[in-house]
C-alpha cells in the first residue's frame, strides 16, 4: 500500500514540474496554459491518492511503515491514529503540499471563465512551491549508519542508493511518510498523549489551511510583478483568498490557545512558545495586509507596501512551518541533527525573498502611489499606523523567537526571552492597536476636521471615561487593566455608533453616496459590516486577555480524604479516589466537590493519567466555566493509596470571553467574505472592472 | 507613496523609535530574559558571571541527593543538578508542586536565580519536554 502513496508522489513531482514550466511558457502560448491548468488538477488528484494512502496506513496501523510506527500504536483510538497524519514531520509536509494543490485546483476551477492573464503565471508560482515540498519529501535524505543498502526495498531509493550511497551507511529519506522499515516492530511508539485531544485534531489542519492559503495572494502578487500588470487586478482576484487564509489562521491560533488551556494544565493559553509565535506572526502580517489592501483599492496608495506585505506574510508562513517542524528553537542542536532539512528550508526562504524583492525592485516605477498622505489625523494615516504597529509587533515577536539562536551563535550563551519580555514590550503596542481599531473606521479620509471629531468620537470617548470611572469606583486599582478596559469601551462605542448609523442611514457609511435605497444597509455592505463584527471580536478577546492575565489567583490545597478547605469564596472537598486501567493508560482520579456559599456548585473528577507506550504522565485540567471567571482545577499530586491529594486551584477571570470573542471574530470574517451588493452591481457592468476610487 | 506629510513621517519615526526603546528596555530589564544553558557543566564553567541573574539550567537530578522537606502544600526541595561530568550544582526550591516527571535520575530544567552562595534558588522546575510536536530525535 505504501508504494501507491510513494509512487503517486513521484508522479506528482514530475507533473508539478511540467505544470510549472507549462504555466510560465503558457503566458505566451494559450494551449500550454490550458495544459498547465489540467496538470494542476491532476496534481491535486494524485496528491489526494497519496494522502488517502497515508490515512489508510494510519488507520490499519501498518507498522512496517516508519511514520505509522513512530506516531501511532495499535491501542491508539482510531480518530487520533488518523490525526497522526499531521503529528510528524513527513506527514505534515505531505499535508501542506496536498492543501496547496487543493488551493491551486480551486483557483483553476474558480477562474475558468476569468479573462485575467494573471491566473496562469500565478498557477506557475504555486506549482513551483509544490515542487519544493515534493522535492523535500522525495529527494531529501540523510546517511543512516545503522542501515545498509541491502535493507532498502523501495526500487526508487535503491537506485538513489547506487547513485549517491556512501560507505558510512544507507540513505534514509529525511521526511518521506511512506518509507518502510526493514522489520516490523512489535508496537508503535504512539502519539504524545497531549496531542490526543479534539483541539489537536483540528488545530493543525486549520493552521495549515491558513498558512497554505497565503500562497494564493502571494502567487498572484508575483504573477502581477512578472507580467507587469501591477494594477488592482491581483488584489480583487485574491481578496477573498486572503480572507479565507486569515479566517483559518485565526481559527488555528484560537484553537491552539484553547488546546493549551484545556490540556496543558497550567491555566494559561499563551506562553510565547516559539511554536505559538510561529503561528502568530503570519496572522499579524496577514492582518496588516488585509488593512493595507483597502488603501490601495480606495485610494491607490500603499501599492509597493502591499507587495512587500504579501511577500513577507508568505515567507512567514514558510518560516512558521519550518519552526514547528524543525524544532530548531527548542534546541539548537536540532539543527545539526537534520542539517539537510534545515538548509533546504532556509534556502527556499532566502530564494523566495531575494527573487520576490528583485522583481519588486524591477517594477518599482509602476508601483508609485497615486495619492500622498495629507494629514496625521486622517484615515490614511490611521491605516498606516495600524500597519506599522502590526508589523512592529510581528517583528518584535520574531526577534524574541529567534533571539536564543542569534545569541548562541554570537556569544555562545543561549539567552531566551521569557513571557515577561514579550508582555513588557508589547502591551503599549496592543493598547495603540486597540485604539486604532476604534479610530480607523470612523475618522475621515484625507483630513479630519474638528467638528467631525465631535460627531465621530464624542459619545465613544464618553463611554470609555464612564467605564473607567465605574471600574475605579468598583475598587479596581490596576492601571493597565483600567487603561485597557477603557480603550475597549471606547472602541465598542465607536462600533455601536457606526453600525447604528449604517442601519439608520441605509446608505452604508458616512462617506458613501447618500440616499441609495436598500432594504437593510448592513447586509448590502457585508465587507464593512463583517469588519465591524471582527473588530467586536477583537475587543471581546482583549477583555478576556486583560481579565485573565492581570487577575488570576492560584492556590495549592492539601486535602485528606473527606476533608474540605476554602479558597476565597469557594470550598473544595476531596470525596473519593479511583484507579482505573484503560487499554493504553492507567487513570488516577480524585473526586472533588466544589461548593460556594454552602451550596454545592459541582462534583468533578481531577485526573492524572499514565500512558504506557508513550511513557508519559499527564495531568488533565477540570474547568468550571462561567462568564465571570473560570475555576481551573488540577490534581497536582496524590498519595498512592488515595489518602491525600494536593489540589491546585486557579481562578481565572473573564477567560471564557477569549473563546467567545474568537468565535465572533471568525463569524465576522465569514460575513466579510459574502459578496457585496455593490460588487454584484459592478459585476453586472463589466466596464468598471478597475474598481472604485 | 509620493511625498507623505512631514508630520506623518515624524509620527512614523516616533512609533518606530518607541518600539525600539521598548525592545531595548525590556531586554535590559532583570527577570524578563532568561540565560539558558543546555548543560550543568556549561553553566558551572561560567557560573561566576551569572551571580544574581535569572538562569535556566538543564541537567539530571543526581540520584541520592533529593531531600524533601515541608508540608501543607508547599514543597521544599534540595537536590543537586548534574550531568555526566560529576560536577554538580546545588538547587533549592520552595513553592508549588513539582511536575509529574520530576524524580531522581530524571532530566529537569530548573529556572531561577543563581545566588552568591553558589546555590541555584529555583523559581520553577520544569520536567524536560523537548517540544510539543517533534518529540523523537531524527535518529532513532
Amino acid at each position: 500500500m505504501a508504494e501507491i502513496g510513494h509512487y503517486s508522489l513521484l508522479i506528482a513531482f514530475f507533473l508539478a514540474l511540467y505544470s510549472t514550466i507549462a504555466s510560465f511558457a503558457g503566458t505566451r502560448v494559450p494551449d500550454l496554459g490550458e495544459s498547465a491548468r489540467r496538470a494542476a488538477l491532476a496534481l491535486f488528484w494524485l496528491l489526494t491518492i497519496a494522502a488517502c494512502t497515508l490515512v489508510y496506513l494510519l488507520a490499519v496501523r501498518d507498522l512496517t511503515v516508519e511514520y505509522v510506527a513512530r506516531y501511532t500504536s495499535t491501542v491508539l483510538p482510531m480518530s487520533y491514529a488518523i490525526s497522526a497524519f499531521w503529528a510528524g514531520n513527513a506527514g505534515s509536509l505531505l499535508f501542506w503540499v496536498w492543501l496547496l494543490s487543493a488551493y491551486a485546483a480551486l483557483v483553476v476551477r474558480g477562474t475558468r471563465k476569468s479573462p485575467s492573464r494573471l491566473v496562469i503565471p500565478a498557477l506557475g508560482v504555486m506549482m513551483l512551491i509544490a515542487l519544493f515540498f515534493l522535492g523535500l519529501i522525495l529527494f531529501l535524505y540523510r546517511i543512516d549508519p545503522e542501515m545498509t543498502p541491502g535493507m532498502v526495498r523501495d526500487p526508487f531509493y535503491a537506485t538513489l542508493q547506487v547513485l549517491f550511497g556512501s560507505p558510512e551507511g544507507g540513505l534514509h529519506p529525511a521526511c518521506n511518510p511512506f518509507w518502510r522499515l526493514p522489520l516490523r516492530p512489535a508496537e508503535g511508539l504512539g502519539l504524545n498523549p497531549q496531542l490526543q485531544n479534539p483541539g489537536m485534531m483540528f488545530h493543525p489542519p486549520t493552521l495549515y489551511l491558513g498558512y497554505v492559503g497565503m500562497a494564493v495572494p502571494y502567487a498572484f502578487a508575483m504573477a502581477a510583478l512578472l507580467t507587469g500588470r501591477v494594477g488592482n487586478e491581483w488584489l480583487s482576484l485574491t481578496r477573498r483568498w486572503t480572507l479565507v487564509a486569515w479566517f483559518f489562521l485565526s481559527i488555528g491560533n484560537i484553537l491552539g490557545g484553547w488546546w493549551a488551556y484545556v490540556t496543558l494544565g497550567w491555566g494559561g493559553y499563551w506562553g510565547w512558545d516559539p511554536v505559538e509565535n510561529a503561528a502568530f506572526i503570519p496572522w499579524l502580517l496577514a492582518t496588516a495586509f488585509l488593512h493595507s489592501v483597502i488603501m490601495q483599492e480606495k485610494r491607490g496608495m500603499f501599492r509597493t507596501w502591499n507587495m512587500v506585505l504579501v511577500l513577507i506574510t508568505f515567507v512567514s508562513t514558510i518560516f512558521g512551518t519550518y519552526l514547528t517542524r524543525s524544532g530548531v528553537i527548542s534546541s539548537v542542536h536540532a539543527f545539526a541533527r537534520n542539517e539537510a532539512f534545515n538548509i533546504a528550508f532556509l534556502a527556499f526562504m532566502a530564494v523566495a525573498l531575494v527573487v520576490s524583492f528583485a522583481l519588486l525592485f524591477a517594477r518599482r516605477n509602476q508601483l508609485a502611489s497615486e495619492n500622498p498622505i495629507e494629514a496625521v489625523l486622517s484615515r490614511e494615516a490611521a491605516f498606516l499606523f495600524n500597519n506599522v504597529v502590526l508589523v512592529g509587533i510581528a517583528l518584535v515577536v520574531l526577534f524574541g523567537t529567534v533571539f536564543p539562536a542569534i545569541s548562541s551563535a554570537f556569544t555562545g550563551v543561549q539567552v531566551s526571552m521569557g513571557p515577561a519580555w514579550f508582555n513588557n514590550v508589547l502591551w503599549p503596542l496592543w493598547a495603540m492597536l486597540l485604539l486604532l481599531t476604534g479610530v480607523g473606521p470612523v475618522i475621515s479620509w484625507r483630513r479630519a476636521r474638528r467638528n467631525e471629531f465631535r460627531r465621530g468620537f464624542a459619545i465613544p470617548f464618553a463611554v470609555g471615561i464612564v467605564v473607567a470611572a465605574a471600574l475605579v469606583l468598583a475598587g479596581m486599582r490596576n492601571g493597565y487593566a483600567l487603561a485597557f478596559f477603557a480603550i475597549c469601551a471606547f472602541v465598542l462605542g465607536t462600533i455601536a455608533q457606526e453600525v447604528f448609523r449604517m442601519l439608520r442611514t441605509r446608505t452604508g457609511t458616512l462617506d458613501s453616496p447618500p440616499a441609495r435605497k436598500a432594504p437593510v444597509a448592513a447586509f448590502t455592505r457585508n465587507r464593512r459590516f463583517g469588519s465591524y463584527i471582527v473588530h467586536l471580536g477583537v475587543i471581546i478577546v482583549a477583555v478576556g486577555v486583560t481579565g485573565s492575565s492581570l487577575f488570576e489567583r492560584q492556590s495549592d490545597l492539601v486535602l485528606r480524604q473527606g476533608e474540605a478547605r476554602p479558597f476565597e469564596d469557594h470550598v473544595f472537598r476531596y470525596t473519593s479516589f479511583r484507579r482505573a486501567q484503560e487499554p493504553n493508560r492507567d487513570v488516577y482520579a480524585a473526586g472533588v466537590e466544589v461548593a460556594r456559599a454552602g451550596e454545592v456548585r459541582a462534583k468533578v473528577e481531577v485526573v492524572k493519567e499514565d500512558y504506557h507506550a508513550e511513557q508519559m504522565r499527564w495531568t488533565k485540567a477540570r474547568i468550571l466555566s462561567s462568564v465571570v471567571e473560570d475555576v481551573y482545577l488540577t490534581l497536582a499530586a496524590f498519595q498512592e493509596d488515595g489518602s491525600a491529594i494536593i489540589l491546585s486551584v486557579r481562578r481565572i477571570p473573564l477567560v471564557v470571553w477569549l473563546w467567545i470573542g474568537g468565535a465572533v471574530l471568525v463569524l465576522g470574517s465569514l460575513i466579510a467574505m459574502l459578496p457585496d451588493t455593490r460588487e454584484r452591481v459592478r459585476r453586472a457592468r463589466p466596464a468598471s472592472r478597475t474598481g472604485e476610487r | 507613496m509620493r511625498r507623505p506629510g512631514t508630520k506623518v513621517l515624524i509620527s512614523l519615526g516616533l512609533i518606530t523609535a518607541a518600539i525600539a526603546i521598548l525592545v531595548v528596555a525590556a531586554t535590559m530589564r532583570q527577570g524578563t530574559t532568561i540565560h539558558y544553558y543546555t548543560t550543568t557543566s556549561e553553566f558551572l564553567d561560567r557560573a561566576r558571571d551569572y551571580v544574581n541573574k535569572p538562569v535556566r539550567v538543564n541537567g539530571k537530578v543526581v540520584p541520592g541527593t533529593l531531600e524533601r522537606a515541608g508540608s501543607n502544600g508547599s514543597t521544599d526541595l534540595r537536590f543537586a543538578l548534574g550531568d555526566s561530568l560529576q560536577r554538580t550544582l546545588p538547587v533549592h526550591y520552595r513553592g508549588n508542586a513539582v511536575p509529574d516527571a520530576f524524580r531522581e535520575g530524571a532530566d529537569a530544567v530548573v529556572e531561577g536565580v543563581y545566588l552568591p552562595s553558589g546555590v541555584l534558588e529555583a523559581r520553577q522546575i520544569l520536567a524536560k519536554c523537548p517540544s510539543k510536536y517533534e518529540a523523537a530525535p531524527a535518529n532513532r
